[in-house]
């Protein structure tokens, strides 16, 4: 073994991939905080938004429009030039058009659109009123679609309609109405990356590094895309889904439909990446590919070693403790994995549709385990299972609080302070513990900026971890 | 001036002026101490609605929602309402629950009055609601509904009077209802400001989620407003319908724009002193008179610059009238869903003053846009989402109103009274001598214009 492939081997043994729980959803109780939105935000704002060039007009009253369009994501490729980019349309329904049906103003609206932006294609996306009074808005995108020229997607995607129908809804519709329509020169490898994270800055990253080992990325719902790359979507040969969504639904109509491959990957973390991209090249089977994607990751890896083990260094001894959501917990335990950090994964049973303080579950590593149980101050509570080198505990919420103070993990990200009242977690970085701050931190660099924000949190939590003498005292 | 009327009477929506009403209610909610604002809809409306406060005061808020599915949209949302609350109770542990309704509810037809009446209230706990259907008015008309709610809902009926002022604030920011109470409190020994966001939205949320922050106006002294010798409603749409509520039990009602500006700040301190019957203290005296010395000095550099002014209705009452004043054209004057008398208020100002203006009431941003295409303005003055027209046609723009949501702390400068109109005029100066100089090379900059 030569002094590289020793070194290559050292670092793989560093990579680890932690269970990633697929069941996890949002639990919808009433009157208990929900991080959420409804099947509206998920169709309109996960689905449509970042498609460029598709418009959408929302179909109802003036706020859901309104609200929508400050997060739209759409940028421009570059590839084409769009009049109605950054802007939000809605048919602005007032009370009258509750009462007498909005089926008119909806028409007039389309009509409007084509004039003024003459856009190739028009969503309509349904808000909760126009499921209630019955406005027929297939019909509606038929007769447009007839007399404008235009193609029309109508989407029922009202709010009090599921969640997850939100993005099925307009996945789907946007697979059987469009997709295979055209076909366009690719690379040998094309595929199709379904991420939310393939735009802004995230997008440049994902870009350089699939085009450096030879993927062609055809078609990306979700992410930066056009209306004619999901035309042409059906000639990806392989799906790759990196997103904390159950959305699973939408890649298998794909491919019962089309065929191609399909799995899970995850670009956050090196761990991941690494996994992901060995995955993706075995997909292929290529031996070219496969050599290529290891001669990428080197190349990777040797660009962020240095800073890589130094940071490691400095996080080896903390404890992060995570509780699980769909939106961020799984990359920032990946994330903290992969600079040697122990993580706490704490979740509660996703059946339960009532409110209660049982049915925790909180797994941590065998070897912090071993630790805990030499070096406790106080007797640990009784473990349910070890599977994979986790050990897991089913604990009531009290317990799972009292576990943590035992534990005394030195950050606790967004939710488990709420949960758990456990507050003594050294490091405070709002950046961290809030779970309305979106931060990515995708590709090989994103583990870097990932460790940069830490280091920051890190030397500013002192102010609110170390207070003057005077505040003490006030404090009483 | 021509207002574009071809626009009116269009189908088609092109980026909204104004939110819908709930958010306005959950704003006014917030203004009470330990309140829970609670969304009686679907789950997304809330989570918009917070969102879009979160990014105005950067920080995490809480809301709850009923969650009404499919199966309530037909048999009706009666049972979530009901586990919603005894949850919140439950759970969160506030003082006063505030419900408002949404679209759905409204159009599914819930009878929250009979809902109201029929829940479960803890001892000593209180539960307001008020109807607040996404497709009539704009986020004023919320706030309007909740502050009325409260009134109606909680308020008793007494004869007994104090000395004592019920001052009604309007939408703003905190750091404006310091001002408004800080010069309320020159007249009135007792006072009670509702609904107060101070100490409350300018804070952190505290993690836990059973404790509340110590500001906010107590339900108490909501109880018992009819106790008060005087209301003074700032603002119109926002508030002037809980001040006649009020004013029905007895308390003499005042009501007046917003004062921004010296005009409006003048008649704000003429009424608190007529109500009180005390003459303004000397420091009050010596404050307008550096604000009237400023303007004095600064005017000459705003004299006749074109304004294009898009913001919430009340608080455009009273920056047209502002800018006015200092001498400004506020050439276009548009909100997203104004009610008829805000064309009539800004049109009083404009023959005032004798402006060439044009007033728009249901505009969208679009209008604006139109209109700038063909009329060229020298500042635009408006909230956020207005920053893409200003890199369109390479106009500056002062950030004012709400949401603010791409500049941090932009709540903390006040616009009301003579402090927020020293603010102000030092916000449009910089940001006009910003603009100009961006165009300059570096060798032409002058170091010492302004004087």
């Amino acid at each position: 073994m030569n002094l590289e492939e020793k070194k290559r081997a050292q670092i793989d043994r560093l990579l680890r991939q932690l269970p990633v729980n697929s069941e996890k959803r949002l639990v919808d109780i009433p009157g208990i905080y929900y991080g959420g939105g409804c099947s509206y935000m998920a169709c309109r704002g996960l689905m449509m938004s970042p498609i460029e060039d598709i418009l959408v007009i929302t179909h109802g009253p003036t706020g859901c429009g309104c609200f929508s369009g400050i997060n739209s994501r759409t940028e421009n490729s570059g590839e084409i030039e769009i009049q109605y980019r950054g802007r939000c349309f809605s048919t602005n329904m007032r009370e009258s058009d509750i009462i007498f049906g909005g089926e008119k103003k909806l028409l007039s609206a389309i009509e409007e659109s084509v004039e003024m932006f003459h856009p190739k294609a028009i969503a309509i996306c349904a808000t909760c009123p126009v499921g209630l009074i019955g406005d027929d808005i297939v019909q509606i995108a038929k007769t447009a679609e007839e007399r404008f020229g235009v193609r029309v997607l109508p989407l029922s995607c009202e709010g009090f309609r599921k969640l997850s129908g939100g993005w099925l809804h307009g996945g789907k519709m946007l697979v059987e109405s469009f997709m295979g329509e055209t076909e366009h020169e690719h690379g040998p490898y094309p595929i199709h990356y379904m991420s939310e994270s393939y735009c802004g800055e995230n997008k440049a990253v994902f870009k350089e590094l699939f085009e450096k080992i030879g993927y062609d990325v055809v078609c990306s719902m979700m992410g930066s895309n056009t209306f004619e790359r999901i035309r042409s979507g059906q000639q990806a040969k392989l799906i790759v889904l990196d997103t904390n969504k159950a959305i699973d639904e939408v890649p298998l109509t794909i491919q019962r439909k089309f065929g191609g491959g399909f799995f899970r990957a995850s670009f956050t973390g090196i761990s991941n990446i690494v996994a992901s991209l060995r995955k993706m090249a075995a997909f292929f089977g290529d031996e070219e590919l496969i050599a290529r994607t290891e001669e990428v990751i080197a190349e990777e890896m040797k660009k962020i070693e240095f800073p890589w083990m130094a940071y490691r260094k400095k996080f080896e001894m903390l404890t992060a403790a995570l509780f699980e959501d769909i939106f961020r917990s799984d990359s920032f335990s990946a994330l903290s994995s992969d600079l040697g950090m122990e993580i706490v994964m704490l979740n509660q049973d996703y059946d339960s549709q009532d409110y209660t303080n049982d049915n925790f579950t909180l797994h941590i590593s065998e070897k912090k385990y071993d630790a805990l149980c030499q070096n406790a101050s106080a007797p640990l509570p009784l473990f349910d299972k070890k599977e994979n080198g986790r050990v897991y505990f089913r604990l009531c919420r009290a317990e799972a609080g009292a576990f943590l103070r035992i534990i005394r993990p030195s950050i606790c990200f967004a939710g488990v302070e709420e949960q758990f009242g456990y507050s003594e977690a050294e490091i405070k970085s709002e950046l961290f513990t809030s779970d309305e701050r979106g931060v990515s931190y995708g590709g090989f660099s994103g583990l870097m900026n990932y460790a940069r924000d830490l280091d920051m949190a890190i030397f500013m939590s002192h102010w609110i971890t170390k207070k003057p003498e005077w505040v003490l005292k006030a404090e009483g | 001036m021509d207002g574009n009327s071809e626009a009116k009477n269009r189908n088609l929506q092109i980026d909204a002026l104004n939110f819908c009403p709930p958010i306005g209610a959950m704003y006014a909610a917030f203004g009470v101490h330990a309140c829970l604002p609670h969304s009686h809809g679907a789950s997304g409306c809330c989570r918009f609605q917070r969102m879009e406060i979160s990014k105005h005061y950067q920080k995490i808020i809480r809301v709850t929602s009923s969650m009404l599915q499919e199966s309530s949209a037909v048999f009706g949302g009666e049972e979530n309402l009901k586990t919603a609350v005894k949850n919140m109770f439950n759970v969160y542990d506030p003082e006063v629950i505030a419900v408002h309704t949404t679209c759905l509810s409204e159009t599914i037809g819930d009878d929250m009055e009979g809902m109201a009446a029929r829940l479960e209230i803890p001892e000593g706990k209180h539960l307001v609601w008020a109807s607040t259907p996404g497709y009539a008015g704009s986020h004023l008309t919320g706030y309007s509904a909740m502050t009325e709610a409260f009134i109606r809902q909680l308020c008793r009926k007494t004869e007994i009077r104090r000395k004592k002022l019920f001052l009604i604030p309007g939408l703003l920011n905190p750091s404006d209802i310091c001002e408004l109470a800080r010069y309320a409190g020159m007249f009135f020994d007792a006072m009670t400001v509702f609904p107060d966001i101070r100490g409350i939205m300018d804070f952190r949320t505290p993690r836990n989620e059973r404790t509340y922050l110590p500001g906010g106006t107590p339900v108490g002294e909501i109880i018992s407003a009819a106790e008060c010798s005087d209301i003074i409603a700032l603002g119109a749409e926002a508030t002037f319908s809980a001040a006649d509520v009020l004013g029905g039990f007895g308390p003499a009602a005042k009501k007046l724009a917003i004062p921004i500006g010296l005009n409006g700040t003048d008649s704000f301190i003429g009424t608190l002193s007529e109500m009180s019957g005390i003459p303004a203290p000397e420091a009050l005296v010596r404050e307008r008179e550096r604000a009237v010395d400023v303007v004095m000095n600064l005017h000459p550099q705003l004299f006749g610059k074109k304004v294009a002014l898009f913001c919430d209705a009340d608080l455009s009452v009273g920056l047209t009238s502002f800018l006015a004043e200092i001498g400004m054209q506020p050439v276009y004057v548009c909100t997203g869903c104004g009610e008829t008398g805000f064309e009539r208020e800004i049109g009083a100002i404009f023959d005032k003053n004798g402006i060439d203006g044009c007033v728009r009431r249901e505009a969208d941003r679009y209008d604006l846009e139109c209109f700038l295409k063909e009329n060229p303005v020298d500042l635009l003055v408006g909230g956020s989402r207005g920053k893409i027209l200003a890199r369109k046609f390479d106009i500056p723009l002062v950030r004012v109103g709400f949401p603010i949501t791409d500049r941090p702390l932009e709540y903390l400068t006040p616009v009301v009274g003579y402090q927020g109109c020293l603010h102000l005029l030092r916000k449009i100066l910089c940001t006009l001598s910003e603009h100009d100089e961006r165009n300059t090379c570096a060798e032409d900059l002058h170091i010492a214009e302004s004087f």
